[in-house]
């Protein structure tokens, strides 16, 4: 039997239809796009301060667009571009922070491609660009991305497998990657990251554990490795390394992070082999840092917190990057929390290096919409 | 007066009784899609699991978690099950995404909405008022949670 549909009829219906498929699928087709803005004020009082502090300044600080989405039910994109005015400069520069594709076999195993934040430790994980989510107003100093001084190898390009268990006691995740490594620009005396190529063979391995007791929600414990070689070029010889180390961090991390209580510490040991000006020495910084915020009634939170790096003189890959005398800094501060997207925060720090002391005074409003 | 006495006395032994005992409508219960291979019952650790994003998948099945809009209905969930209120869930799903990707469950405005996703999509698991399922239990799977 033939039935005959009227073609305006049908058109409805099928129009119908597609309504309601569309209507189920936006359900699920949702990005989420966030932004995080920050505006800071410095000053120092101290004599041996940088002009702009002694002066003091306002900064522009970092507009952060994020975006992460799920386009199927195992493949997700996440990406984060940043907008900043690098001190010192009056450049504005976009820096395409993250951008990542993963793909989801399941909880115990995602592949992920792109470039990344290290998973070295807690803090460089859990605090990104986006300064409202952390207490203070900046990132303890041995931990500040590459172009801001930091110590550590804050961004990887590669590739990286993370994936996680849930056992009796506890939650254990791991993280596994192999990236393009980083460079030392000797003239700027900062790290590098080799976003589109890589300026040699070696491709350095990182590796982290991390365990999250059931008992205590909150509280996480973690270890982590990077190991890979070095190259430091200057700008006269910008193809041909004059420093070439052997590297290898470990680090072991201690949070509790579910407020109104936190509690952070990391250890961190970089050993450097210099393969290069003194063949087969061998040097060895640590770097650690404690944390502690407690926030009263959703409000105000004041936090405290004690950095401490050790280089060992002569290591061409720390003497670069923070110099060769102890630092240690002293951090107290008061963040009081105008909304749940809002927060206007003021510090004091009190840095030391050898016999020097620098006292810096930072406010700054985050916010994310 | 008796009937005064009576009505009294049929009053307070209503009071006494458990809410639950009382209004059984306004009981919240799990929902699952009547494809979606999870236990016949959940710990309230595994849901907990779940609607923090620390178990996405079961059986090789991507699960969909979907929270109620109804404000009530979902300080209630949050309170029972997950041990905060409705702005630390956001602020931690903030933080969350942030740090790893992904998205946070769907918001779903009212228990029909939720019903209507959670017997479409496989893997959806969501929660409703027992009284909002009736006559609908053929379409969606109820699921005990074991504390």
């Amino acid at each position: 039997m033939t039935i005959h549909i009227p073609k305006p009829l049908l058109i409805v219906v099928l129009a119908l239809a597609a309504q309601h498929l569309c209507s189920v699928t936006m359900v699920l087709a949702q990005p989420t796009i966030r932004y995080f803005v920050d505006l800071n004020y410095s000053f120092s009082p101290s004599s041996g301060a940088e002009q702009s502090l002694r002066r003091g300044s306002f900064e522009l600080g970092q507009f952060d667009m994020f975006t992460s989405y799920e386009i199927t039910d195992k493949i997700d994109v996440l990406a984060e571009l940043v907008f900043e005015a690098p001190p010192g400069t009056t450049e504005l520069v976009v820096d395409l922070e993250r951008i990542e594709i993963g793909y989801a076999f399941g909880d115990y195993l995602s592949i992920r491609m792109g470039r990344f934040h290290s998973p070295l430790g807690y803090y460089a994980n859990a605090f990104h660009h986006g300064r409202v989510l952390e207490s203070a107003v900046r990132r303890p100093l041995f931990l500040e991305f590459e172009d801001e001084g930091g110590l550590l190898p804050a961004h990887a390009v590669g590739v990286w497998a993370r994936g996680q268990f849930i056992t009796r006691p506890g939650i254990v995740q791991y993280h596994l990657g192999i990236v393009n490594g980083q460079k030392i620009d000797l003239d700027d005396r900062a790290l590098v990251i080799n976003f589109n190529n890589d300026d040699n063979r070696n491709k350095p391995l990182l590796a982290a554990l991390v365990f999250e007791p059931k008992a205590v929600k909150g509280l996480g414990m973690g270890a982590s490795m990077y190991t890979g070689t070095i190259h430091g070029y200057t700008s006269a010889k910008a193809d041909t390394p004059v420093v070439e180390v052997d590297q290898w961090i470990a680090g072991a991390n201690v949070y509790y992070d579910e407020l109104p209580l936190q509690l952070l510490a990391e250890y961190y040991v970089i050993n450097n082999t210099d393969m290069m000006v003194q063949p087969s020495r061998r040097f060895t910084t640590s770097a650690y840092f404690v944390q502690c915020a407690y926030e009263f009634r959703k409000r105000y939170r004041p936090y405290f917190r004690y950095e401490h790096i050790t280089p060992e003189a002569g290591d061409p890959y720390t003497g670069t990057l923070v110099g060769e005398r102890t630092l240690s800094v002293l951090t107290a501060g008061f963040r009081y929390n105008v909304s749940l997207e809002s927060a206007i925060k003021i510090e004091g720090s009190s840095r030391r290096s050898g016999d020097e002391t620098i006292m810096v005074l930072a406010l700054q409003w985050a916010l994310m919409f | 007066m008796k009937n005064v006495f009576v009505t009294m006395l049929a009053l307070g032994g209503f009071l006494s009784l458990p809410l639950d005992a009382q209004d059984r409508s306004h009981l919240l219960v799990v929902i699952v899609n009547t494809r979606t291979p999870l236990p016949s019952d959940l710990t309230a650790d595994d849901l907990q699991n779940i609607f923090v994003g620390k178990e996405k998948f079961i059986k090789g099945m991507r699960l969909h978690p979907v929270n109620n809009g109804e404000e009530d209905l979902f300080e209630r969930f949050l309170e029972k099950f997950i041990g905060v209120d409705a702005s630390e869930y956001k602020t931690f799903w903030i933080k969350k995404v942030f740090r790893e990707g992904g998205e946070p469950p769907k918001v779903l405005p009212s228990s029909e909405k939720v019903i209507r996703f959670v017997s479409k999509k496989t893997g959806a698991i969501g929660y409703v008022w027992r009284k909002d399922i009736e006559g609908k239990e053929g379409i969606i799977k109820v699921v005990p949670i074991r504390p």
